[in-house]
């Protein structure tokens, strides 16, 4: 298997030096040369794949340590190896405190020694690397954990306050309607808190499954979401159209793509304006070349303006109207993130509401 | 305490609203209920002083746009005259230990009752 090669700076003022430690290594690594610290600077500005730093200690200008040490302030993951022609046991310690130096290689330079502390270098860079990602994806974890206990405690007991709510009264209720309409409201509290768990599997979903990329039957996908949004069709009189323009063939995670679009229309249909006599969604897919474009449009009760650029955050909520669990475009966000999409809206209140969504599509 | 006879409950749960009015009249047949959904809307209320007689006020927290807190720090700005006309509360199902540190900084919050509401509860206020 080709492995990619590591990349390593190497600082000296000689010129022959920069050439002589190029041949020597080119065909075993990838070599970028510089002979001052400004020079270094633009090249690992450029290059962020760089894992090692070898310099010269003795320059004119600045020595190995000072360039170093200038160095670390923008780019300190990239593991620093010293040398030098001359035994200072100065240089070598100031090399250590100052300078954050992994290793010491005499010079002239024997070229096994240099092999050897390049791969005990790259060893090191690779678990700090590691370790720097895993740390920030566990820094946003438990920010996130933060957040959801604190909604889970209001969210998860909510509804079931308002069902213990509804029980006190239904015992001092002897009124056979009165109780009806209060089991009615137990039984709305219960969809609630399944609506919310249902929504925290979703999110579990996407962070910890798979994508399984196929080509998307988008007829079928229209036909089912059709059905799905029937009742909703009938009950609540919203004309629900579909439009598919499809020229092209579009792979992509199908459970993706779905729980993208159920999330998006379930908003379509709920945000609706109910004293309206023409309400509608619409749903458009034009598959182009190697991405599909899809809108979801509605004439509902619309968004503030105020609130657009918020609503994708976790648990926000732009309304109290209708139940929200504020988990719905989080969702959608993180999903997109997933399948290297990307999401729009455009919103006006009382006018309705259009989010476009662009998907690349994945060979 | 003289009990009022007159209540305001501010809550974007409809469920919850229906439950503590339904609560309220259980106690006390002839009271004055209003209710509110939202936040804003109750606040624009509180400003004009519907009534002639003191109001429990019954607030929720986790709501969206302007929550319970927000709504608070508003009220507390108002004129000690209007202020005087309402007796608010929390009325919330939050057991968050910061939600209830922060409720205690509220000086005209009486106190800081958690869902559900109860007959006892009520004659108690």
């Amino acid at each position: 298997m080709q492995k990619e090669k590591i990349k390593i700076l190497y600082i000296d003022d000689e010129i022959e030096n920069l050439l002589g430690f190029k041949a020597s290594f080119r065909f075993r690594y990838d070599i970028f040369t510089a002979s001052n610290s400004t020079e270094a600077l633009s090249i690992l500005e450029q290059n962020p794949q760089i894992s090692i730093i070898i310099s010269d200690q003795r320059m004119p200008e600045k020595s190995g340590v000072e360039i170093f040490e200038e160095v670390f302030i923008a780019f300190p993951l990239p593991v620093r190896i010293l040398m030098t022609g001359f035994s200072d046991v100065e240089a070598v310690i100031e090399a250590i405190n100052r300078g954050h130096v992994f290793r010491y290689v005499k010079k002239p330079w024997d070229e096994e020694d240099i092999i050897l502390a390049i791969e005990e270098a790259y060893k090191y860079y690779i678990t700090n690397s590691l370790l720097s990602i895993k740390n920030d994806e566990l820094k946003r974890a438990y920010a996130e954990l933060d957040k959801f206990s604190y909604s889970v405690v209001h969210d998860l007991r909510g509804p079931i306050m308002s069902i213990r709510g509804a029980i006190e009264l239904l015992n001092s209720e002897d009124d056979i309607e009165a109780i009806r309409s209060m089991l009615f409201l137990i039984s709305v509290s219960a969809q609630k808190l399944d609506e919310f768990i249902d929504s925290i599997h979703e999110h579990y979903k996407i962070n910890r499954g798979d994508l399984t990329i196929e080509k998307i039957d988008f007829i079928k996908l229209i036909e089912d979401l059709k059905s799905v949004y029937s009742v909703s069709t009938i009950v609540n009189n919203i004309k629900f159209i579909a439009h598919l323009d499809e020229p092209y063939e579009f792979r992509s995670d199908l459970m993706s793509l779905r729980l993208i679009l159920n999330n998006l229309l379930s908003n379509a249909f709920k945000y609706q304006n109910k004293s309206n006599l023409n309400k509608w969604v619409e749903l458009n897919i034009v598959v182009e070349k190697d991405k599909v474009r899809i809108t979801v449009k509605d004439n509902g009760i619309g968004i503030n303006e105020n609130y657009l650029n918020q609503i994708f955050n976790m648990f926000y909520r732009a309304t109290s109207e209708e139940f929200g669990s504020g988990f719905g475009l989080y969702n959608v966000k993180e999903v997109l993130k997933k399948i290297d999409g990307e999401i729009n809206v455009k919103s006006k209140l009382d006018e309705g509401t259009e989010f476009e969504v662009i998907i690349p599509s994945k060979k | 305490m003289a009990q009022s006879t007159h209540y305001i409950i501010i809550d974007d749960n409809e469920i919850d609203i229906f439950i503590a009015t339904k609560m309220i009249e259980l106690s006390f047949p002839n009271a004055h209920i209003i209710t509110f959904n939202n936040a804003s809307d109750a606040l624009e209320m509180v400003k004009k002083n519907p009534f002639k007689k003191p109001a429990i006020m019954l607030v929720d927290i986790n709501m969206p746009l302007m929550n319970g807190f927000q709504f608070m720090e508003e009220f507390e700005k108002l004129s000690d005259e209007t202020k005087s006309l309402f007796i608010p509360y929390f009325l919330t199902s939050s057991i968050n230990e910061s939600d209830v540190a922060f409720a205690k900084t509220f000086k005209t919050i009486r106190k800081y009752i958690n869902k559900p509401l109860t007959s006892s509860c009520i004659l108690d206020l």
